[in-house]
């Protein structure tokens, strides 16, 4: 199993370095490589036995020179937490291949070989035993999604990745930062009987220490507050998400699959993995602020994406409210709220990395994203139709489908938090939070339905139409871009001067949009369904949206003892925090009941 | 033959199969024929629910043999197929010392499936119309481009719908709760090439997706207050829980939930728009089944309202408004669909009342209208597409007349279903009628009397006012002289026989099926076996006076006389009468507040959509403007800190060495000290 | 004192003065050789003092320095004056105020006195071979960029 776990890293990382050759051969090689990945994912995931041991374990000693006593070392696993994670990247993957086979015509095997290497990174992070493994790893996706970015993005392509890149960083220094601050005070608060002297740096051991010896609540929150830099704007929580729209937009189709479909779950994954298990307390005392902040990010998202003209930025900002919800459900912190949260990470990962998947399908069709451009899409395109449908339908939550097996636990959990008889402090905001997190889900329904309705129903509208009535200037995407975003203008002449003076002619310009609005060719013939490529490419999404939906039980009990375990000081936590005096408590102190019934 | 437990999964699982055959072979295979399976299926599933009703007669002719605990428990199976979910220890034990329910915190949602008799008597309900439903549709929709497509959406609704009677915890009546409004989205955005269509459906979906916040709202109470979600779990504890605050704002959640869904009183906005949708649709999800989830819902947890009189009152209330505000607004509308859509959401209305009087006569009286409504109310649904496809597509009123003679079976059947609806003695709806306007004189006498007081009289306003507004279409359609629309071209005539049929069976049906279960009182005793009325049966109340029920029977019969009198002189006469009439409610606004609707949709316009809009668009704007412009500046602040270090980079190899010499006698001054 | 003590002593102030005066003479002077000349004296500066020491601690270590100094020097000065004789056939003078183009790009140049300009065409530092044998073959403009080289 470690062999095969070795593998799924490695493998792409070979790819990254050896693809070569022409398009076709990068394109197949990739696509073989990400199909390999995909088969190993499957095998790891049918035997993986469940319970709290790591699974497929591999630990080699990486950098441990006797001059100091540092001891990292190169360890990877699996367990609950990172297994349908790293299952979800993998099928992205191969999605992400699959997605941009036409579409990317310059460059493809330096194309080929950044998705490789990205896959590497990704996979990495989440099987990463040791903090200095994990980071590199965390670091190293950016690197390969910087150039997709740069290269083959859109017309505002160097100011998003620039600005992706800068914002991300400078988050995870801080991140690093935290990291090291947990390794550096477990390292000089060692174990009373133990006297090696060693700085680890695996993770499981120093949760271990964290949960023996508890750090001092002051110095936790200052940790947390630390480690939430990086893993909030990777998240992207608001108010750090502005780079997450631009970045959506500018990224070409695969890069966005992936952005959304796994990188943004980095950060959630972070907050799982370390804030919560390694500074309980801090977690505790910050609960209501995290999920009003969650809460922020829910609600927000959803009235920005409601009033979004194209696309790709409506389901970006859908991102946004979708990982709010993520965040609620592992800032809430029980058992029902965290399994939901993680799911609904796997969850989001398929719906909006196939609704990215589909925009880029209707944009190499119409080389447009201006929602006002499309209409009555489903008579001539009933497949790519029915699968928007489904993916939509997941995204806002309709039992049976994926995204309401997660969401469902989730708001219970959140619920609970606040309404449970043992209320914790700051109970009155937790129910207040739990209440309006729903508004989440209606907008939700409202701007997706809304968007699926103005593309897709409604009477055909073709570009003929467009031309006829002198509407032009608003046709193509990017005009209307600039008008809808009157910063767009901006930052377009800052890069000008910094990044795009020193113009590269071997990296061609992969816009098509010099040209007009698009216009519908005569015939009927021109533009085609889906074709056999793009199912492929979605109906896997579609299929796993269903099996999740049918039977999360089968997700969840794979995951649950982890989770159990990574949440169990936290809940320790609240416990003892409920007995603190806080000011917004219910005060009750006569009766039992918190809350004395109204009759 | 077949026992419960296969029935029961029998029932919804041959329409999903169908649907899913339809849907994977329709385009190709099927085509023209795609009806085949759906209607098959949906039969077969008709003959198993009445199987299955039989099934739980015979155990309730044993359990009433059985001498005395006869009324102890009712009859019930459950079966449970696969688990979900099933997160144990999920929520911590009440330390508030709280009643703990067996289970506690066992977060296991399990697809289990019920039988009893409320589950059974709507199963039998829905598939019978669904299977007359689908029948005419074969006629009304050939030709569609999209025949297959609504045959699969026809079948998934069928299998939600039987599912949603049937599911054993709150759950998974949520989830198919979703599934229908979800069927109800695509059928009624069926034709989505017409915008008002595909925006109906969105509406549709959306008011719905209000009323399950509430509903989901109330799910996550009962969770925190019972600490499971299963039915019997709640309803047996739920005793324990009486007069808890929780209990009453559970019972207020579902119900939003349940106006939603059965378009009550604030919520109603979204069924008159969902008549976009093909009629067949209209008669079966908006007429019949669907709609009436809300009132099952209500019906089903009549464990907890019992407990919450305060809900029940606002069961009643928003029953009663909403009855009102339908019949109101239906008298003056033109469209024959929309009319019978406020006919519907009156109806439902009724129902409504008929379950907040928390008596088990009004539990029974609601359930006993749900029934011969979906009857009469498919009926004249069928019968008003009949008309439609006669005319071409039109269905304003004012354009057609005198069809009498070219759509005789229409005709007829249409007056029966009119008759039954506002209840003629001794068709289907003078019983049911009865029996809501009996359970609300009988509660009128107790405590909280003066609220069922108004209700029953308001009641008796609406059995006058319903022979306005079912008569008016009637005589304006079908007498006087005969006008024809240019859309029907010249060849306006009968429905074909997929299409009559199915008027005539439910004719017939909404003709005799109030007299058969009031005189066998097969009906409601069949029904008072189901557990979650036994909270009712214990409290018990005195049987009805006799003359009681004679004086509510003869008043509601001389009302309606006197209504249809009134309606028959009023529309077959000439048109003054009317315009007399109109203008004079119109000195109180009446008039064009009933034929503006109440003006429901732009005041939610005004004060829901445009201010979350506009907040949407405050909030992009925002997003741009504020947060990430605060980024980019914090983005140029290195190159701020730059500027202020530059001018020390004047190109002076000189000044460079002086910095230097600087920059050594600094350190050396500092190691020295 | 100890007359090794005021041997080192007296090294190391001329050594000290070696330095103060190249120093000075680096950052007060504006010819190029001269600037030159000025590191070169810090560097006997340092030389002398470093063998100074290398006496004092009866230590060869010092004076092996000193002699990797003076190799090291060697070879700069030939690549220090042929960067200068660069310099100084790019603008025609030994000035170094006449470079400051390593300032920051929106810097104003620091000029004290008026710099000759650049001449706008420059006399190309070819060979000049007397004339003797055939005469070459020409390319008029071509020849004075070189295109072949």
């Amino acid at each position: 199993m470690d062999v095969l776990l070795l593998t799924t890293l490695f493998l792409p990382l070979a790819g990254a370095l050896l693809l070569g050759g022409d398009r076709n051969w990068a394109r197949w090689g990739a696509l073989a490589i990400a199909l390999a990945v995909l088969g190993i994912a499957v095998v790891l995931v049918a035997r993986y036995p469940g319970g709290t041991a790591p699974f497929a374990s591999t630990d080699w000693p990486w950098l441990d020179w006797t001059a100091a006593p540092i001891d990292v070392r190169f360890s990877v696993a699996l367990d609950g937490l990172s297994l349908w994670l790293f299952a979800l990247t993998a099928l992205l993957m191969v999605v992400a291949v699959l997605v941009g086979w036409e579409a990317i015509k310059e460059q493809a095997p330096l194309y080929y070989r950044l998705l490789m290497a990205l896959e590497t990174g990704m996979l990495g992070v989440f099987v990463a035993r040791d903090i200095i493994l994990f980071y590199v790893f965390f670091e190293f996706t950016l690197i390969p999604l910087f150039f997709l970015i740069g290269i083959w993005g859109g017309r505002q392509r160097r100011w998003a990745a620039m600005k992706f890149f800068l914002f991300t960083l400078a988050g995870s220094v801080l991140t690093f930062l935290g990291l090291l601050a947990v390794v550096l005070w477990v390292y000089y608060h060692p174990a009373p009987e133990a006297a090696s002297g060693r700085m680890t740096f695996s993770i499981a051991e120093l949760t271990a220490a964290l949960g023996d010896r508890p750090m001092d609540p002051t110095m936790q929150i200052w940790i947390f507050l630390a480690l939430f830099a990086g893993f909030a704007v990777k998240a992207p929580l608001w108010p750090l998400h502005t780079w997450l729209p631009l970045a959506h937009v500018e990224a070409p189709t695969a890069g966005s699959v992936l952005l959304a479909g796994v990188l943004l779950k980095v950060g959630v994954y972070g907050f799982a993995r370390f804030s919560l298990p390694m500074l309980p307390q801090a977690a505790a005392t910050l609960m209501p602020w995290l999920l009003w902040i969650s809460l922020a990010g829910v609600i927000y998202g959803a009235l920005v994406a409601l009033a979004q003209s194209d696309i790709k930025r409506l389901i970006a900002y859908s991102s946004v409210s979708h990982l709010g919800f993520c965040t609620l459900g592992i800032f809430a912190a029980n058992r029902l709220s965290v399994a939901g949260g993680v799911l609904q990470m796997v969850n989001h990962g398929l719906a909006t990395g196939g609704l990215f998947a589909v925009v880029g399908m209707l944009y190499e069709r119409f080389h447009t994203r201006e929602i006002a451009d499309f209409g009555g899409l489903a008579r001539r395109f009933p497949r790519l139709a029915f699968f928007t449908l489904v993916l939509t339908l997941s995204s806002i939550a309709l039992p049976g489908l994926a995204g309401f097996a997660g969401e469902f636990p989730l708001l219970v959990g959140v619920f609970q938090r606040g309404w449970a008889g043992d209320a914790a402090p700051h109970a009155l905001q937790l129910r207040a939070i739990a209440v309006l997190s729903l508004a989440g889900v209606v907008l939700g329904a409202w701007y997706m339905l809304w968007m699926y309705q103005r593309v897709f129903f409604g009477p055909e509208r073709t570009g003929d139409k467009n031309r006829g009535s002198g509407i032009g200037d608003r046709g193509s995407g990017y005009e209307a871009l600039d008008i809808s975003n009157p910063k767009s203008q901006i930052p377009h002449q800052q890069i000008s001067g910094s990044l795009s003076t020193n113009p590269d002619p071997r990296i061609p310009n992969p816009d098509p949009h010099t040209a007009g609005p698009y216009h519908f060719p005569k015939g009927e013939g021109t533009i085609r369904d889906l074709s056999p490529r793009e199912i492929c490419c979605l109906t896997p999404l579609v299929v796993m949206i269903f099996w999740i939906g049918l039977q999360p039980g089968f997700f969840l009990d794979r995951m649950r003892p982890t989770l159990d375990d990574l949440i169990a000081p936290v809940t320790r936590a609240c416990e003892t925090a409920s007995d603190l005096p806080t000011a917004d408590r219910i005060p009750n102190p006569e009766s039992p009941n918190p809350e004395p019934p109204l009759q | 033959m077949f026992d419960v437990q296969t029935l029961l999964i029998l029932i919804p699982v041959l329409p999903l199969a169908a649907a899913l055959a339809t849907a994977a072979l329709g385009t190709r295979l099927l085509r023209g024929r795609s009806h085949v399976p759906v209607v098959t299926a949906i039969a077969l599933s008709f003959v198993a629910s009445i199987l299955l009703v039989f099934q739980l007669q015979e155990r309730i002719d044993e359990r009433a043999a059985q001498p005395g605990s006869s009324r102890a428990a009712g009859v019930e199976e459950v079966v449970a197929r696969w688990s979900w979910i099933n997160v144990p220890d999920a929520m911590p034990h009440p330390v508030d010392g709280r009643a703990e329910t067996p289970g506690w915190g066992n977060f296991n949602i399990e697809v289990s499936l019920r039988a009893d008799p409320l589950t059974a008597v709507m199963l039998a309900m829905v598939t019978c119309i669904s299977m007359l439903v689908a029948i005419y549709s074969i006629g009304y929709m050939r030709g569609d481009p999209g025949y297959w497509r609504f045959f699969a959406y026809v079948g998934l609704f069928v299998f939600s719908m039987t599912m949603l009677v049937s599911a054993s915890n709150f759950l998974l009546l949520y989830v198919f709760w979703e599934l229908v409004g979800l069927c109800s989205y695509l059928l009624i955005g069926f034709w989505y090439e017409r915008p008002a269509a595909a925006a109906a459906g969105k509406k549709a979906f959306l008011v719905n997706r209000i009323g399950d916040v509430g509903f989901v709202l109330g799910i996550f109470l009962i969770w925190t207050t019972f600490g499971t979600l299963d039915f019997g779990g709640v309803f047996q504890s739920v005793g324990q829980h009486a007069g808890d605050w929780r209990v009453t704002a559970i019972c207020l959640l579902l119900l939003l939930g349940a106006c939603g869904k059965s378009a009550q009183f604030p919520l109603h906005v979204w069924l008159p728009d969902a008549m976009e949708g093909p009629t067949p649709v209209s008669a079966l999800i908006h007429a019949a089944t669907m709609v009436t989830a809300g009132v099952y819902m209500i019906a089903r947890c009549t464990p907890l309202f019992a407990a919450a009189p305060d809900a029940q009152y606002a069961v009643a209330l928003i029953g009663g408004i909403t009855a009102l505000l339908g019949a109101v607004i239906a008298i003056t509308q033109t469209d024959l669909k929309r009319i019978l859509a406020y006919s519907t959401i009156s109806h439902l209305g009724y129902m409504f009342v008929a379950l907040g009087t928390g008596t088990l006569l009004g539990i029974t009286a609601g359930m006993f209208h749900l029934i011969t409504h979906a009857f009469f109310k498919a009926l004249l649904f069928l019968g008003a597409g009949s008309v439609m496809h006669a005319a071409g597509g039109v269905i304003d009123i004012r354009r057609l007349g005198g069809l009498r003679r070219r759509l005789p079976v229409t005709y007829w059947t249409f007056l029966a279903g009119c008759l039954s609806i506002v209840g003629v003695v001794p068709l289907a709806g003078f019983w049911s009628k009865d029996a809501i306007l009996l359970s609300l004189h009988d509660r009128s006498g107790l405590f909280g009397g003066g609220l069922f007081e108004i209700l029953y009289l308001t009641t008796l306003l609406g059995v006058v006012l319903i022979d306005f507004y079912m008569f008016r279409p009637l005589f304006l359609v079908f007498h006087g002289q005969e006008k024809i629309p240019p859309e029907a071209g010249d060849h306006l005539h009968e429905s074909p026989g997929s299409m009559t049929a199915p008027l005539v069976v439910l004719a017939f049906g909404s003709v005799v099926v109030g007299a058969y279960f009031e005189w066998t009182h097969g009906f409601a005793h069949f029904l008072s076996f189901t557990p979650s009325f036994e909270c009712l049966a214990q409290s018990g109340h005195a049987a009805i006076d006799t003359a009681d029920k004679w004086r509510v029977a003869t008043i509601g019969s001389v009302l309606t006389a006197i209504g249809i009198a009134a309606a028959a002189m009023l529309y077959l006469g000439s048109g003054k009468a009317v315009a007399r009439l109109a203008r004079a409610m119109n000195v109180f606004g009446l008039y064009s507040l009933s034929y503006g609707k109440f003006f429901f949709d732009p005041i939610y316009n005004v004060l829901v959509v445009w201010p979350l809009l506009s907040v949407a668009r405050l909030a992009a704007w925002f997003d741009c403007m504020a947060i990430d412009s605060l980024v980019d500046r914090c983005g140029r602040i290195p190159k701020l800190a730059g500027a202020a270090l530059r001018p020390a980079q004047n190109g002076l190899v000189q000044f460079y060495a002086l910095a230097m010499v600087f920059g050594v006698l600094v350190l050396l001054g500092i190691m020295l000290m | 004192m100890h007359p090794e003590i005021a041997l080192l002593n007296d090294f190391l102030l001329v050594g000290a003065a070696l330095f103060g005066v190249g120093l000075i003479g680096f950052v007060s002077r504006r010819n190029m050789i001269v600037m030159f000349l000025s590191v070169e004296i810090m560097l006997q500066g340092v030389s002398l003092s470093l063998a100074a020491w290398g006496r004092f601690h009866n230590d060869f270590g010092g004076q092996t320095l000193v002699l990797f100094i003076i190799a090291v020097a060697a070879c700069e000065a030939a690549i220090a004056l042929a960067l200068i004789l660069t310099l100084f056939h790019r603008r025609c003078s030994l000035d170094i105020a006449a470079w400051h183009f390593l300032r920051e790009a929106n810097q104003p140049p620091f000029r004290d006195v008026p710099l000759p300009e650049e001449p706008a065409e420059r006399r190309e530092p070819w060979p000049r071979l007397p004339p003797a044998g055939v005469r070459p073959e020409t390319f008029g403009e071509k020849d004075k960029y070189r295109p072949r080289v």
